[in-house]
């Protein structure tokens, strides 16, 4: 009885929470309502990997729009053999490589561009009201900072793994890369991050110990 | 084992670098392994700290705007596609209007042909659209046929559903028999003539495309 309620329970479940591959199934057979499912759960996690990646809320956006769009024109080219996760953060990850492209080259014409230094920040608010706060906000922006730096395949392995905190596999696959050269490569772009966040970090580890 | 008297090696020597028992070379080198010991050190918890601060990050989320935005960009991508034949031809939109002159020479071929075997005492080939299907039997003439031969009509029609945003290609193949039939204004809820969905060839007698 109890394992016929625990079966019941998993068959509501299943139902009330497909899984991705079978909403995209769903979407390929014409049901619309599927695509909405799929942009409910995805719009969150893709707008901050692209605000990660490219550091501005705009493109972000526009970003992940992109990838909603290319997604409903192009749902038959997804096979099941991959996992759904890791096809439409290969189709984000390409369109803000190809945003940042565009960025370099808008930046070869115009030379008012602000920089950096000059750009604002909108992150959810952490309490900058009070003085952790501030020093939270501010430690966000560093590190926001220094991520923008790391060149994009530095950034793009620090931020599925890091942020994301994507599997080895999946970033493996996104990355289209072997499980040895994803560990290397984040290795690489996290010492390339120590180095810029020195005197974070080190203030952290003394008031730590 | 190995471990252990190396650990014990290095130990005696830290005793005697203590002690100030070594020499100046033997010195510096300890002092540099200590050095490089407490650096990896060093190094290992900033790693861990920079991994949690990365973990710790506030999730940026999008505006309030985004679905509606994207609805919009949806609808507006739906609309492009009911006017543009590429969306199921796979053509690209600078391809349609050298569809359109192609389409009107085969339509022009045809009705010359037509117009001639009528002279001479063929009938018709009639292409039939949804919508005169729908309102009168009235059909328009474009290609000769020959009554033993079944000719295939196809009857394409882009719709736009406003609903789901989405357009679909509704429309007919059926053969000419079945046309005959179908010409009828009081027959066109009998299913003699097959839903096409996505095989869409364009036939030898004709095209009619509706947009």
């Amino acid at each position: 009885m109890g394992l016929q309620t625990r079966e019941n329970n998993s068959a509501i479940n299943s139902r009330e929470m497909p899984s991705d591959e079978e909403l995209i199934k769903r979407f390929q057979d014409g049901d619309l309502y599927a695509f909405d499912l799929i942009v409910k759960r995805y719009k969150n996690q893709l707008m901050n990997f692209s605000y990660r990646f490219l550091g501005n809320m705009e493109e972000a956006e526009d970003v992940v729009q992109e990838t909603f769009l290319r997604l409903y024109r192009k749902k038959h080219a997804y096979r099941q053999i991959a996992k759904f996760s890791t096809w439409i953060y290969t189709i984000a990850s390409n369109l803000a490589k190809t945003e940042l492209r565009k960025r370099k080259r808008r930046k070869l014409v115009s030379i008012t561009d602000l920089g950096y230094d000059e750009k604002e920040y909108e992150i959810e608010d952490s309490g900058a009201d009070t003085e952790r706060g501030a020093d939270r906000a501010l430690k966000e922006r560093y590190i926001q900072q220094a991520i923008e730096e790391l060149s994009p395949r530095f950034r793009q392995v620090v931020i599925l793994r890091d942020i994301q905190e994507l599997s080895y596999e999946e970033v493996g696959k996104i990355i289209k890369a072997p499980l040895g050269t994803v560990k290397s490569r984040l290795n690489r772009a996290r010492l390339k991050l120590q180095d810029k966040l020195e005197t974070i970090m080190d203030r952290e580890n003394q008031r730590k110990d | 084992m190995n471990n252990w008297y190396f650990f014990g090696k290095k130990i005696e020597k830290l005793s005697d670098y203590l002690e100030g028992n070594l020499d100046r070379s033997k010195e510096s080198r300890i002092e540099g392994d200590l050095a490089a010991k407490a650096n990896q050190q060093r190094q290992l918890k900033q790693a861990q700290i920079l991994v949690q601060n990365l973990h710790q990050l506030p999730r940026v989320q999008p505006s309030e705007s985004f679905d509606t935005v994207l609805r919009a960009r949806l609808r507006k991508e739906a609309m492009q596609q009911s006017t543009w034949i590429s969306p199921f031809l796979g053509w690209e939109n600078w391809r349609v209007p050298a569809f359109a002159a192609a389409a009107a020479v085969i339509l022009a071929i045809g009705f010359y042909a037509g117009t001639r075997t009528a002279g001479a005492g063929g009938r018709y080939s009639a292409m039939a659209t949804k919508s005169n299907l729908q309102s009168s039997p009235a059909t328009t003439a474009f290609s000769p046929q020959t009554a033993a031969q079944p000719v295939n009509v196809y009857v394409l029609e882009r719709v736009f559903d406003s609903e789901s945003m989405g357009s679909r290609v509704s429309g007919f193949q059926g053969t000419d028999a079945e046309r005959a039939t179908a010409d009828r204004p009081d027959s066109i809820d009998r299913p003699l003539l097959r839903p096409l969905e996505s095989d869409l060839t364009i036939n030898q007698a004709g095209v009619s495309v509706q947009f």
